[in-house]
């Protein structure tokens, strides 16, 4: 059996923003980072800096990087905790610390003789058989083995991180070819399963695989852009959504990532590469060139680049689009094209882009041409960059350019003779073995198999001219929406599944839009509870969409208001309160796994469930107050009684500063940027897992039940003797009330709901210290909701938010 | 009716809470500090002679709760017959002390009794631990419970207090003190005070820091209207202007004063500084709270018998520029008369024991530049004024 590595204590040389990012990452993944840096000689001359280092002079530049780290945007910090395990150190004094470490990543500037150097000082310290990588993206790495001791070049690769490493899901593992391969194997498992990385094995050739291709597909679009005589905004609107790309789509994301940065992972392929195809394609054109020798890099440079943030004349902020011809900015113009609505509202891909390729029209011919180009060079580059294999390259592409599929996904997707046809016909560039038969994967994307399989185990490898079997890299798919023929069903509607996802356990899946909940969910939710309870020995509730759940279907709940049914609406929220109820007093432990939003009712989903395994990034809150409404799942109700909890530990304890954040939580609808947060902010029950891979969460969800059951679960007993704070509670809110009204903080609406849901967290305007039961707070929320439903304000929140999707303040 | 002097008024130096030197100095150990200073300077009485001892706390709770007086008393070696009892009026309970002691000597019924009062606000925050509203209270008066902040705001929009005229008057304050603090005019009044700190030493055990605090810490000469003029409203943030810089700050800080009767300073052979001329309360609408002196200072000047203009030096609290200006426009006060050492937004308001800390100033500043009549004032929370008069003999 293979070893697994044990990494808890890693180092990174070099205290940059990638270095600094990737300690934060490894932090909060439970590794004690050292933060290396060169050693400062003086103080830092800035008086805050200077007070922040203190005596350490020394270690100052990993000091004030690791204080960095909390203001970067996006933040790379899931909790401000992690920074306690990120130990500043320095390459002269601190380098005994490496003696201790598992790992050692060096994250320095891209000088070959710096490295080398730092290396060889590196293997002094250093436990034998640790790996030991470098996060360069622009020195070979056989170059930096050259001449090294053995036991460096054999536990020696690469691992190129994404910026932000936090987000961005790829990881490039670059073994060369020395090193160990069981090193390799057991980093990737790793690397998978602590840090929730996508690991992507490339070879040791120029940008490795994902900015290879991401950039060839950038310089293609402004090959056709200019083929075509497209302006940049027109290009945006075509190579965002619609091609299942970023919707910063190609010039807002050079804004943001740099234009210098394009410039020159680009000049680096046409220095390094000089065989590479399309070679000449790397060179910018000439006016990207004049942006980037003008400063003007985008948003780093005060939002100046392809685009410009400027003031009109009423002082509204504008975006202008950049006018190569004219070498100047000016309003954006979209083309007309009669289509793009139409063929960006399909949700399939495939669909989309097999629609958008048959038009005739330039803009249709501008969108093959970048397809046509990227499927020429992802396949003539296969080779060289991936051994072969198609697989690697769409991993790399997906994860590392946030594409909806990769190349080779999409070339099979949208029929790969019939583009093979068309690439042919057009004189494309392909490499020998791309002839009629060949398979990338052995089942087709977008068939039934591959949304219940995803990209399958098995994949064509050119060099072995056969299907080769490969690891699973994570369990369970679940399926997006009602699936036939999927065996593991044991019932299923069109917005929700019963899986049985084997060794005993059910799996609840949600399917609808953002996995919003809504009537048929929540009756299924009752029904299936006897059906699970007799079958089975434990539950599971997660998904595989963007979202855990987005909350409560908003528009089933108004169309009910539009009828002033307010019967309906009490019958509604008694059968969601009954089925949380349900999951929380079931027989057998029900885990939660969640993952994206877990709003509103999502949140209160996974506050009733006995677990949760929520993955690093969940974004949590009880946000119904932006809708003008109050939690009345049983959301207030848990918030309550776990101040009341706590209260219960001490003698004459007062629950109100516990309420207080429950209020606030609930009051001014805060949403955790991270699961850790949400545990941090009191939202989450501390007992709460968190999984940095986001992959694993519901495989952890099944294993985490399957434990509970080992181990003997019982439910919780139901209560009836909880003490609550009454109406000197609800007072004392209505005072803060009051003030935050005075000082305009809130309005007077925000005042109405929030004052209900004092009501709700006190227990009813009754005496203090008075004993209620677990339905008491049930009853309160319910009756608020009613209330609640019977505004016009709050009729107005909930159609603002199903119109624009943001929520109105009135 | 008899008189009513006073005979040593002295302070602790204030420092600001939470980050200053007394942040972790217990409020009756600092006022047994002033209690014994105040001693030390009149060393010819014997203290079993002092009938009361009569502390203003604002927040009497936790470590200020349980009759802080009685402890205090007793934490500065007085005698255990010298009883103590403590008095709230929230801002103005360091004054209400002084004109509860000069009430009972007047009326004979004492003759020497030790008044004042102490605030940790890094220990007790504002409003006490726990705060609990009443139903009738949010019924028939809610404004009771509005922040002092918003009080201010509503003062500066009735009274139509610019943003910049606040921050001129704050510049200002903090000009005037760090002149003040610089020419040692407050070394008379302070009684120099140890704060000790139980840190955790490099070995991990206890490790006892002693330093002698001597000075006022608020103050700051790198103060200016530009620099005020970037801070964000703090309370109000959209259209408001009432900002930390224009406010007052929040403080630790103790102060007593010995009043006797006109036997009793005969028979000790003591020599007084002041004698005590007047002293008014007064209520006004809760919402605007911070105009509450302009209620009370008319009323004290009738009860002293003299005119308002005749009153050479006002200590009159900077709760908030907005109100400070408020008062001085409406009363028509002569500014080159207030505060001239720099006020509480310069200074610090350490809410029960503000009362007495001024009046220690007011008397050593009446001394200094050889003036008559003095007054000390401040605006009250819940809508209330006060204001104190001496006449320096």
């Amino acid at each position: 059996m293979q070893k697994d590595l044990r990494i808890r204590r890693a180092a990174v040389l070099g205290s940059g923003v990638m270095g600094a990012q990737i300690a934060a990452l490894l932090a909060a993944a439970g590794v004690r980072v050292h933060l290396l840096d060169l050693a400062s000689t003086d103080a830092p001359k800035d008086p805050k800096d200077a007070a922040l280092v203190g005596k350490n002079t020394r270690s100052a530049r990993s000091i004030l990087a690791v204080n960095n780290l909390k203001i970067l945007k996006p933040s790379p910090l899931y909790s401000m905790q992690v920074l306690s395990a990120i130990i500043p150190g320095n390459l002269e004094d601190d380098m005994a610390v490496l003696r201790e470490c598992d790992w050692i990543i060096e994250a320095v500037i891209e000088k070959l003789d710096v490295k080398q150097e730092l290396f060889k000082r590196v293997m002094e310290y250093a436990k034998p058989g640790i790996p030991i990588t470098t996060n360069t993206s622009g020195i070979n790495l056989d170059d930096i083995a050259k001449n090294m001791p053995e036991e460096f070049v054999t536990n020696f690769f690469g691992t190129h991180f994404f910026n932000p490493p936090r987000y961005m899901k790829l990881l490039e593992v670059i073994p060369h070819g020395l090193t160990r391969k069981e090193l390799i194997s057991q980093f990737t498992s790793w690397s998978e399963n602590t840090l929730g990385k996508g690991v992507v094995h490339a070879f040791d050739t120029v940008n490795f695989i994902a900015n290879r291709i991401g950039v060839f597909v950038n310089q293609a679009t402004l090959q056709a852009m200019g083929r075509h005589g497209l302006n940049i905004e027109t290009v945006d609107a075509l190579t965002g959504k619609l091609m299942g790309r970023p919707s910063s789509a190609t010039f807002r994301t050079m804004d943001v990532v740099g234009l210098d940065t394009f410039a020159h992972v680009a000049k680096n392929t046409f220095d390094r590469a000089p065989k590479d195809p399309y070679r000449d394609w790397f060179k910018m054109p000439k006016w990207l060139d004049e942006l980037v020798a003008s400063g003007r890099l985008g948003q780093k440079s005060n939002n100046i680049g392809c685009y410009k943030k400027d003031k009109d004349s009423q002082g509204k902020t504008v975006i202008l689009a950049y006018r190569p011809d004219e070498k100047d900015y000016a309003s954006q113009d979209v083309d007309t094209i009669d289509w793009l609505n139409s063929a960006s509202k399909d949700a399939d891909l495939i669909k989309r882009l097999s629609a958008v390729i048959d038009q005739p029209g330039k803009h249709s011919e501008f969108v093959w041409n970048i397809l046509r180009d990227t499927f020429s060079y992802s396949a003539l580059l296969m080779d060289e960059i991936a051994g072969g294999v198609p697989k690697p390259v769409d991993d790399a592409i997906k994860w590392g350019f946030n594409w909806e599929m990769g190349p080779f996904e999409l070339w099979q997707g949208l029929g790969f003779e019939k583009i093979l046809d068309r690439m042919r016909s057009e004189n494309t560039p392909l490499p020998e073995w791309c002839k009629p038969g060949v398979k990338f994967y052995d089942i087709a994307p977008s068939s039934t198999d591959w949304t219940r399989r995803g990209p399958s185990d098995q994949y064509f490898s050119q060099k072995a001219a056969r299907p080769k079997i490969i690891a699973k890299s994570y369990d369970f798919r679940l399926p997006k929406f009602a699936l036939d023929g999927d065996p593991r069903t044991v019932a299923s509607i069109k917005n929700a599944t019963l899986l049985d996802i084997g060794d005993g356990v059910a799996c609840l899946t949600f399917h609808s839009r953002m996995n919003a909940l809504d009537s048929s969910i929540i009756e299924f939710i009752l029904n299936i509870n006897s059906k699970v309870a007799s079958s089975f020995d434990a539950l599971v509730i997660g998904n595989d969409g963007d979202a855990f759940s987005a909350g409560a279907n908003l528009k089933e709940i108004l169309e009910v208001i539009g009828k002033k049914d307010w019967k309906r609406i009490d019958q509604f929220i008694r059968m969601f309160q009954g089925a949380l109820q349900t999951i929380k007093y079931a027989p057998f432990p029900v885990v939660a796994a969640t993952h994206g939003m877990a709003l509103g009712g999502g949140c209160e989903v996974a506050l009733h469930c006995a677990h949760r395994i929520c993955a690093a990034e969940t974004y949590a809150g009880l946000v119904e107050i932006g809708v003008g409404l109050l939690p009345a799942g049983g959301g207030t109700k848990e918030l309550a009684l776990r101040s009341y909890e706590l209260m219960s530990l001490a003698e004459r304890a007062d629950p109100m500063p516990f309420l207080q954040r429950a209020f606030l939580l609930i009051g001014m609808a805060r949403t955790s940027t991270s699961a850790f947060e949400a545990i941090d902010m009191g939202l989450l029950p501390a007992t709460s897992t968190v999984s940095i891979s986001r992959d694993h969460v519901v495989s952890r969800a099944k294993d985490q039940a399957i434990q509970m059951v080992k181990c003997g679960y019982s439910p919780p007993l139901p209560r009836n003797d909880i003490k609550v704070l009454g109406d000197p509670g609800v007072q004392t809110f209505k005072m803060m009330l009051y003030n935050m009204k005075e000082q305009r903080q809130i309005s007077e609406h925000d005042a109405f709901i929030a004052e209900r849901v004092a009501r709700v967290l006190c227990g009813g305007e009754i005496d203090g210290g008075l004993s209620v039961s677990e339905q008491h707070f049930l009853d309160l929320e319910r009756e608020a909701f009613v209330e609640l439903c019977q505004t016009e304000k709050t009729v107005a929140r909930i159609e603002h938010m199903l119109k624009n999707g943001s929520p109105l303040r009135n | 009716m008899k008189h009513a002097y006073i005979v040593t008024a002295l302070r602790s130096p204030v420092c600001k809470a939470f980050k200053g030197s007394l942040r972790a100095k217990r409020p009756d150990e600092l006022c047994a500090d002033v209690i014994r200073g105040i001693l030390e300077k009149t060393p010819t009485f014997d203290p079993s002679e002092i009938d009361d001892v009569i502390v203003g706390c604002a927040m009497p709770e936790a470590e200020q709760g349980m009759n802080i007086a009685r402890f205090t008393v007793l934490l500065a070696g007085l005698p255990e017959s010298v009883p103590g009892v403590t008095v709230n009026r929230f801002c103005s309970s360091g004054l209400q002390t002084i004109a509860m002691a000069a009430d009972r000597i007047m009326a004979g019924q004492a003759d020497c009794i030790l008044a004042g009062g102490t605030e940790s606000m890094s220990l007790i925050p504002m409003m006490g631990n726990k705060v609990v509203a009443s139903r009738a209270m949010n019924e028939l008066h809610p404004s009771a419970y509005l922040g002092m902040g918003m009080t201010a705001e509503n003062v500066a929009a009735d009274y139509r207090v610019s943003r910049e005229e606040q921050d001129i008057f704050a510049c200002e304050s903090h000009q005037k003190a760090i002149k003040a603090i610089s020419g040692g005019l407050f070394s008379s009044e302070i009684i120099p005070v140890t704060a000790t700190a139980r840190l955790l030493g490099d070995n991990g055990k206890v490790e006892v820091r002693q330093s002698i605090v001597d000075v006022d810490e608020g103050a700051r000469s790198d103060t200016s209207v530009a620099g005020l003029a970037k801070l964000r409203p703090a309370f109000l943030q959209q259209g408001g202007t009432v900002t930390a810089g224009n406010s007052s700050q929040m403080s630790d800080g103790a102060a007593m004063s010995l009043i006797c009767s006109e036997d009793f300073i005969k028979r000790y052979k003591l020599n007084p500084i002041a004698r005590f001329a007047g002293y008014s309360v007064a209520g006004v609408p809760p919402r605007v709270m911070g105009i509450g002196p302009v209620a009370a200072i008319p009323k004290a000047c009738k009860l002293a018998g003299i005119s308002q203009d005749k009153i050479d030096r006002i200590e009159l609290n900077e709760a908030f520029a907005a109100q400070a200006l408020a008062v001085i426009k409406s009363l028509k006060l002569d500014p080159s008369k207030i505060n001239p050492t720099g006020g509480a937004i310069a200074l610090g308001h350490p809410l029960g024991a503000t009362g007495a800390k001024l009046t220690a100033s007011l008397l050593h500043g009446l001394r200094r530049d050889k003036q008559k009549w003095g007054m000390v004032s401040m605006c009250i929370g819940t809508g209330m004024g006060a204001a104190g008069i001496f006449e320096l003999l």
